[in-house]
């Protein structure tokens, strides 16, 4: 009896101690991070430029018909993505993955800032905003669809290093347009963050972009 | 018992060398559903050959659709490209996946809008004359049918 009181009593320190040595450990690397943040752990297909770029001005428009310019990408994070309504293909594989992506950083333990999306076509020549607002709301309702003049769209996927030509084919329908598959993510100063390159993952692009904006938050 | 199973072997090594070009099975077909306005859509299947000899699928039609090219997404240095295919060829033996990304057939013009859990038939032919027929099933976001029901379920 006397004995096993004894050894209740042993057990109860240890436990204590343990809980102590627990809590300064977790202190100690709370403290850590908070004076030196770990550079963000990214997947391989994404590229967090070390001097994010700022934006020079442009001048496009949404599938609203509302200007789209600097401003729109100041104080919130945008992901921008490039494509054109006539694509069957790989397009709406983007627009699903990123609507996909989009959900996946609602369901992450310490979700991230909700992000912009903006779809940018590189063909503005068929996409009208018009086309536009029947195309890129099916896959996501809060998703913008952005164009503008051919040498609009030039000069903005040319600042962010996104390509895109014409090419012709056979078919009378026209042409194709082959462009740069990559995402690019815009920090809430308007500037060139990172750059996600195929293939696109939902949870590697909600991950990397929680890891993003938590260092980002961590540095300011 | 013996004697009845050896003329059976006979028969089936017999068909074995005889046989030849097997028709092509095509699995999971489906059409990715797209908004009412897109004037292309894409299907893709999984084509399986289960002969010793190749094929070739030279052409696709669909009476969904004005025309279906063959296509080849190709994503090279970050540039993403579609790359008309005058034919597509199924190895002796072999299954072609044609899935997002990748191969697919592009159908193009669509006469009404298609929406999931629509069938759209595909014709494809061979270069032999011969033709199958595809059922291909309309999915949003390619989630088969099925598992979307399911999931309503819950």
């Amino acid at each position: 009896m006397h004995s096993t009181a004894h050894r209740q009593g042993g057990k109860g320190l240890a436990v204590w101690l343990l809980g102590i040595a627990a809590l300064a450990a977790g202190l100690w690397l709370a403290l850590q991070s908070r004076q030196a943040p770990p550079p963000p752990t990214l997947s391989p297909g994404t590229v967090r430029l070390d001097e994010p770029r700022p934006l020079q001005a442009f001048d496009l428009v949404d599938h609203h018909g509302q200007p789209f310019d600097l401003d729109r990408l100041r104080g919130h994070w945008t992901f921008l993505f490039f494509g054109y309504t006539h694509c069957p293909d790989v397009c709406p594989t983007t627009m699903a993955t990123l609507n996909a992506a989009a959900r996946r950083m609602a369901e992450l333990e310490e979700p991230p800032p909700l992000a912009q999306f903006a779809f940018v076509s590189v063909d503005p020549e068929r996409d009208t905003p018009e086309q536009l607002s029947k195309f890129v709301p099916y896959f996501n309702k809060t998703f913008l669809g952005v164009t503008g003049t051919p040498p609009a769209i030039d000069a903005f996927t040319r600042q962010l290093g996104i390509m895109h030509m014409k090419v012709d084919t056979d078919s009378p329908d026209g042409y194709l347009v082959d462009h740069s598959a990559s995402v690019v993510l815009i920090d809430p100063q308007a500037r060139f963050h990172a750059l996600f390159s195929g293939p696109l993952d939902p949870l590697v692009i909600a991950r990397d972009y929680q890891q993003l904006t938590h260092y980002y938050e961590a540095q300011q | 018992m013996r004697l009845r199973t050896l003329p059976s072997i006979a028969l089936a090594a017999l068909f074995h060398t005889a046989a030849q070009a097997a028709p092509l099975v095509v699995n999971d077909a489906w059409v990715r559903e797209a908004p009412p306005t897109a004037q292309v859509l894409a299907a893709y299947m999984q084509i399986t050959n289960p002969g010793d000899q190749a094929r070739i699928i030279t052409d696709a039609t669909s009476a969904c659709c004005q025309r279906a090219e063959i296509h080849r997404t190709e994503i090279v240095a970050g540039m993403a490209r579609m790359i008309p295919q005058p034919e597509l060829t199924v190895e002796a033996g072999t299954t072609v996946a044609l899935e997002p990304g990748g191969l697919h057939l592009m159908l193009i013009a669509p006469q009404a809008p298609v929406v999931q859990g629509d069938h759209v038939v595909i014709e494809l032919r061979l270069d032999d004359g011969a033709t199958l027929e595809v059922h291909a099933e309309v999915r949003r976001d390619g989630e088969p049918a099925m598992d979307h029901s399911h999931h309503m379920h819950h």
